[in-house]
C-alpha cells in the first residue's frame, strides 16, 4: 500500500511543472555558488602558495647578518584554505590569511579579505553549502507544503479514509516520496561538489574524505527533518498557504532572526575587549610584569645575578656565553607567557560567544547545518586558531635557533654575524591539518541541536502515526 | 469618505488580535535594537575615551623625563627607549592615535564600523602598516551581522507591512462581503485604495513615534541632529510605501489570501537575498578585489633592493644640505631607517592607488545595479544617515593618510639632522582632528535614491487601483 501512494506522489511531483521550475532554479544556484567557491579557492591557494615561497626565499637570501636582525626580519606564512572550502567559505572571509613571524611579538593573522570587499559583501555571499543549508530547504517548502492537505482541498481525503489504508500508511508513503525526491536533487549536487573538490586538491583530498562523507550524513539528516517537518505541517493545517506561510516564516525566522540575535546576545553575555585595550595589556603586562609588580629592569637584573651565579663570575664580560643571547632569550620566553595569556583569554571568550550562538541553534535548524558544516570543513575560528598555534611554534624555532646560536657561538664578540648555513637551519613552515577527531568534539553543539531537531520530527510524526486520532477532512 | 473608511477599518483591525501583536513586535524590535546600538556605540565611545586618556598620560611621562634626559639625568633605558631621540620617540613612545568618534544617530546602523578601524595608532611607520590595522572581534559575529535598527526596517518591518495588509482584498472575497462591496456606489478601488492609505499612516505613525521615543531614550538629541532624524523619516517612509505598494499590487491580481502571502514572503526573499547574492558574484567577477598579500613579498623586495643602495642616504643628503646633521654620529642608523621607509612607501604608491580605484569601480557598479533591490539602497541610506558607510571610511582613510604624512613631516628634519628631541619639540607634536563630511540629505546620490523608491511605490499603487477594477467575487 505504502508503495503505491509513493509511486502516486512521485507521479506528481514528475507530472507538476512547479518540481522541474525549483529543480532548475536550485541547479541554477549550486552551479553558481559551487564555480564561486572554486573559483576562491584556487586563486587563494595559488596566491599564498607564491607568496609563501618567495617570502622564504627572501628569508634565504638575507645574507650575513646578526642572527638576531635576521629574527627580526623573519618570514610570513600563509593559511592554507581547506578544500571544502569549496563548498562554503565559512568564515574565511572574515578571518586573517597571513601572519608576520618575527622576533620579540606574536601577531596577529591579519588581512581580513572582507575589510576590502566593501558593504555588498555583507547582505549577500554564495556558495554550494549555502544552497544545501539553507536553498534546499526552500526547495522542500515549496515542493510539499500542500502535500497532505491538497488531499483535503481536493476532497480526495475521504476516498483515502475510506478505504483500507491507515493515516500512517499515507504519511509514511507521502513522505518516502518527498525524501527520495529531495534525494534525487541533493545526490547529484553531492557528486558534482566531490569532484570539484576532488579536481581543485586531489592529495589532500584523501584527508578530508572522512569529513566530507560525514558532512554527507549529516545532510541527508537534515533533508529528512525539513521532509519531515513539512508534511507535518501540512498534515495540521488546513490550507495550503497557511502551511506555506507558517513553514516559510519558520524558514526566515531561522536563516535571518536567529543567527543575528544569537550574536548579539553572544556579545552581550561576553564582551571581548577592543584592539587598543588588548594591544596596552600585552605592552604592560611586557614593560611592568604579569603581576605588574616585576618591571622589564628587575627581570633584567634577576636574569643577570642568576646567570653571574651559575656560572660563579662577576661580570657578564666574563661568562662563557654571550649575554646579549641568553637575555633575548629569557626576555623571548617572558613574551610568550604574556601572550599566551593575553591571546588565551581573547580566544576563550571568542569561544564562549562561538558556544552562545551554536546553542542558538536550537532554535534554528538552518543555523545547526551551517555550524557543522564550518566544523567539519575547517573554515571557522577553531582552525584558524590551530593554524596560529602552529605559526607560533615555528615562530619559537626560528627564535631560539638565533638566540641559541648567538648565545653559543657569539660569547666574547662584539660584532657576531651569521649566514644561510643558519638560516637553512629553518625549514619552511607547513601545516598540518588536524584530525577528524581532533574537531570532531567542536561540532558536538550543532550536531546535537540537529539531532535534537530531528528527534523532534520524528516523535511528532510518530503521534498520528500510533494514535488512532479522528483525522480531519 | 477616507475617515469613513478609516474609521470602520480601524475598528476591523482592533477586533483582529494580530494587529496588537505586530505593534508589540515592531515596538520591541524597534527598541531592542537601539538599545543593542547604544551599547555598542558606549563602547566605541569608551575606547576612544581610554586612548585618549592613555595618550595624555604618555605625554606627561615623556614631557617630564625628556627635560630630566635634557637637564643632564643619566638614562639608562638603553638607546631603543630614549625619548631624546626624535625617531625612536616618534616610532614608538610618542605615537598619536587618529579617532574617529562615532555620529550622533550611529546606533541606527553598524554598517562597516564592525569591519573598519575606527582609531589608527600612528609612528613613523610606513604608510602601508596602517592598512594591517583591523579592530579586533569574533569573526562568527562579522559573519552573522548585527541586530541594529537597519536590519529591522529593511528585513524585519517589510514581513511586518505584509503582515498588516496581505489580505485587504482578499479577506473580503474569503468573508463574502466582496459582493455587498462591489455593489455600493463607491468603487472598490477607492475603498481599497483608502484602506491600504489608512493602513499605511497608521503604521508608520506609530513606527514614527516608536523610532523617536527610541532616540530620546538613548540620548540622541533630536533638535542638534534634526536633518540626519529627518531623513531617518523620510527614508523609512517611503521604504514603507513601496512595501504596501507591492502588496496592494499583489491583492489587485485578486488571488486567495493565502496565495498572497506566499507571493509576497517570495518577492521580500528575491528583494532580501537573491538580488544582492547576484549581485554580489556579480560584482567579485567584473571587479575582483586585488589581494594585499602579493604586496607584501613585492613591499619586502622594494626594502631589501633599496636597503643595498648605501649611498641612496648620502645622495639625499647632498640634495638636502639643510636636513645635514650638524654634528654626524655614524652610530645613530635612524636617519638610514626613516630614509629608507620613505623609499619604499613611495615605491608601493602605484599599487596602494590600485586598490583604491579598484574598491570605488566595484562601488560604483554597486551603485548602477541598486536599483534592482531596494534593500540596497536603504542599506545605504541608513548608513549615510549613521555615517557608517564606506564613503566616510574612505573619507577617514585620507585624512589619516594626510596626518600621517604630516607627523612624518614634523619628525622628519628631526631626525635627519639628528637634533636632540626636547620639551618644546614634543609640545609641537601634530595632532590629529577629524572633520567630519557634511551629511547631505539632499545630495546627488541620496536624494535620487529616495525619489527612485517613491516613484516604483507610486507606479505600484497606480497599476494597483487599476487592475482593482477588475476585481470579482469569483476567484482567478
Amino acid at each position: 500500500m505504502i508503495r503505491t501512494i509513493f509511486n502516486k506522489e512521485i507521479t506528481d511531483f514528475r507530472q507538476d511543472r512547479r518540481s522541474w521550475l525549483i529543480t532548475a532554479v536550485l541547479y541554477l544556484l549550486f552551479a553558481l555558488g559551487l564555480s564561486e567557491g572554486y573559483r576562491y579557492y584556487i586563486e587563494t591557494t595559488t596566491i599564498h602558495e607564491l607568496a609563501a615561497r618567495e617570502s622564504y626565499e627572501q628569508w634565504l637570501s638575507q645574507g650575513k647578518k646578526n642572527p638576531h636582525a635576521a629574527a627580526h626580519y623573519g618570514f610570513y606564512v600563509f593559511k592554507p584554505l581547506s578544500p571544502l572550502s569549496i563548498l562554503d567559505k565559512g568564515m574565511e572571509s572574515y578571518l586573517g590569511q597571513t601572519v608576520w613571524l618575527e622576533a620579540h611579538n606574536q601577531n596577529e593573522v591579519k588581512e581580513r579579505q572582507a575589510n576590502d570587499a566593501g558593504s555588498l559583501a555583507r547582505i549577500g555571499e554564495f556558495s554550494a553549502g549555502l544552497v544545501w543549508y539553507m536553498i534546499l530547504p526552500l526547495a522542500i517548502i515549496l515542493l510539499g507544503f500542500n502535500l497532505f492537505n491538497k488531499e483535503r482541498e481536493n476532497g480526495t481525503l475521504r476516498f483515502w479514509l475510506s478505504s483500507q489504508v491507515s493515516i500512517g500508511q499515507i504519511l509514511i508513503g507521502k513522505w518516502l516520496a518527498l525524501y527520495i525526491w529531495s534525494l534525487v536533487l541533493l545526490l547529484p549536487m553531492l557528486a558534482a561538489a566531490t569532484l570539484t573538490i576532488a579536481v581543485a586538491n586531489a592529495a589532500i583530498m584523501k584527508l578530508y574524505l572522512g569529513r566530507l562523507l560525514l558532512l554527507f550524513v549529516a545532510l541527508l539528516a537534515y533533508v529528512a527533518f525539513w521532509t519531515l517537518a513539512t508534511l507535518l505541517v501540512s498534515f495540521y493545517t488546513h490550507q495550503p498557504s497557511i502551511a506555506l506561510t507558517l513553514l516559510i516564516g519558520f524558514w526566515a525566522l531561522g536563516c535571518f532572526f536567529v543567527p543575528r540575535l544569537s550574536s548579539t546576545i553572544a556579545k552581550v553575555v561576553y564582551p571581548a575587549p577592543s584592539s587598543f585595550e588588548f594591544s596596552e595589556n600585552i605592552r604592560l603586562d611586557i614593560e611592568l610584569g604579569l603581576d605588574r609588580q616585576t618591571p622589564a629592569k628587575a627581570r633584567q637584573k634577576h636574569l643577570q645575578d642568576s646567570l653571574l651565579a651559575q656560572y660563579g663570575v662577576d661580570s657578564i664580560h666574563q661568562l662563557p656565553i654571550n649575554y646579549t643571547g641568553a637575555m633575548l632569550q629569557y626576555n623571548e620566553d617572558y613574551g610568550y607567557r604574556v601572550f599566551e595569556k593575553n591571546y588565551g583569554q581573547l580566544h576563550y571568550v571568542y569561544r564562549q560567544q562561538d558556544k552562545v550562538m551554536e546553542w542558538s541553534s536550537l532554535l534554528s535548524p538552518p543555523l545547526a547545518m551551517r555550524h557543522l558544516m564550518v566544523h567539519l570543513s575547517g573554515t571557522g575560528l577553531v582552525r584558524h586558531l590551530h593554524f596560529a598555534q602552529q605559526a607560533e611554534t615555528h615562530r619559537r624555532l626560528i627564535v631560539k635557533t638565533m638566540n641559541d646560536d648567538i648565545m653559543n657561538n657569539g660569547a666574547g664578540k662584539r660584532v657576531y654575524e651569521n649566514d644561510d648555513k643558519l638560516w637553512r637551519k629553518i625549514p619552511p613552515f607547513v601545516y598540518r591539518i588536524p584530525s577528524l577527531a581532533h574537531d570532531a568534539p567542536y561540532a558536538a553543539i550543532p550536531l546535537f541541536a540537529l539531532g535534537l531537531w530531528l528527534f523532534l520530527a520524528v516523535w511528532w510524526l510518530m503521534r498520528p502515526l500510533m494514535v488512532q486520532k479522528v483525522v480531519e477532512i | 469618505m477616507f475617515l469613513h473608511v478609516s474609521k470602520y477599518d480601524w475598528l476591523s483591525l482592533r477586533a483582529n488580535r494580530s494587529f496588537y501583536v505586530i505593534i508589540a513586535l515592531m515596538s520591541g524590535l524597534v527598541w531592542f535594537s537601539l538599545w543593542v546600538g547604544v551599547k555598542r556605540i558606549a563602547f566605541q565611545q569608551e575606547t576612544l575615551q581610554k586612548i585618549a586618556t592613555q595618550q595624555q598620560a604618555d605625554y606627561e611621562k615623556y614631557r617630564k623625563l625628556i627635560s630630566d634626559i635634557n637637564a643632564g639625568m643619566h638614562f639608562d633605558g638603553g638607546h631603543f627607549g630614549d625619548p631624546t631621540n626624535p625617531f625612536y620617540f616618534g616610532n614608538r613612545m610618542g605615537a598619536q592615535y587618529a579617532s574617529l568618534p562615532p555620529a550622533p544617530l550611529a546606533i541606527i546602523s553598524v554598517g562597516q564600523s564592525d569591519l573598519m578601524p575606527y582609531y589608527y595608532k600612528i609612528t613613523l611607520s610606513k604608510r602601508q602598516a596602517l592598512f594591517h590595522s583591523e579592530e579586533l572581534e569574533n569573526p562568527q559575529v562579522l559573519y552573522n551581522g548585527h541586530f541594529d535598527l537597519a536590519f529591522v526596517i529593511v528585513f524585519l518591518l517589510p514581513l511586518l507591512i505584509v503582515a498588516l495588509s496581505y489580505q485587504i482584498i482578499s479577506s473580503e472575497r474569503e468573508q463574502g462581503t466582496l459582493p455587498l462591496l462591489l455593489s455600493e456606489n463607491v468603487s472598490l478601488r477607492t475603498i481599497a485604495g483608502y484602506r491600504y492609505l489608512f493602513r499605511y499612516l497608521l503604521f508608520h505613525v506609530l513606527l514614527t513615534l516608536f523610532i523617536v521615543i527610541g532616540l530620546l531614550l538613548a540620548g540622541v538629541s533630536l533638535i542638534a541632529n534634526a536633518d540626519r532624524l529627518f531623513a531617518l523619516l523620510i527614508a523609512v517612509w517611503i521604504y514603507g510605501a513601496f512595501w504596501f505598494s507591492v502588496a496592494y499590487l499583489v491583492n489587485s491580481i485578486g488571488h486567495s489570501s493565502g496565495i498572497n502571502a506566499a507571493i509576497l514572503v517570495s518577492i521580500w526573499l528575491l528583494l532580501m537575498v537573491f538580488v544582492p547574492a547576484l549581485l554580489s558574484v556579480w560584482v567579485n567577477r567584473v571587479y575582483p578585489m586585488p589581494s594585499r598579500i602579493a604586496l607584501i613579498a613585492q613591499s619586502r623586495q622594494i626594502a631589501d633592493e633599496l636597503a643595498k643602495n648605501k649611498d641612496a642616504l648620502q645622495r639625499f643628503y647632498e640634495e638636502h644640505p639643510e636636513l645635514k646633521p650638524v654634528q654626524a654620529n655614524p652610530q645613530d642608523r635612524t636617519a638610514s631607517m626613516l630614509f629608507s621607509r620613505l623609499q619604499v612607501e613611495l615605491s608601493m604608491e602605484k599599487e596602494r592607488e590600485a586598490f583604491t580605484l579598484q574598491a570605488a569601480a566595484r562601488r560604483q557598479m554597486v551603485n548602477r545595479y541598486r536599483l534592482f533591490s531596494p534593500s540596497i539602497i536603504m542599506i545605504e541610506l541608513l548608513n549615510e544617515i549613521a555615517s557608517t558607510g564606506e564613503t566616510v571610511y574612505s573619507d577617514f582613510d585620507k585624512q589619516v593618510a594626510a596626518y600621517h604624512s604630516r607627523f612624518r613631516d614634523y619628525f622628519a628634519p628631526l631626525v635627519f639632522r639628528q637634533e636632540k628631541f626636547g620639551v618644546a619639540q614634543l609640545e609641537g607634536v601634530p595632532k590629529f582632528q577629524y572633520h567630519a563630511p557634511n551629511f547631505q540629505p539632499l545630495a546627488a546620490s541620496f536624494g535620487s535614491n529616495l525619489i527612485y523608491m517613491c516613484c516604483l511605490a507610486l507606479a505600484g499603487i497606480f497599476i494597483a487601483s487599476y487592475r482593482t477594477v477588475k476585481i470579482s467575487p469569483a476567484y482567478n
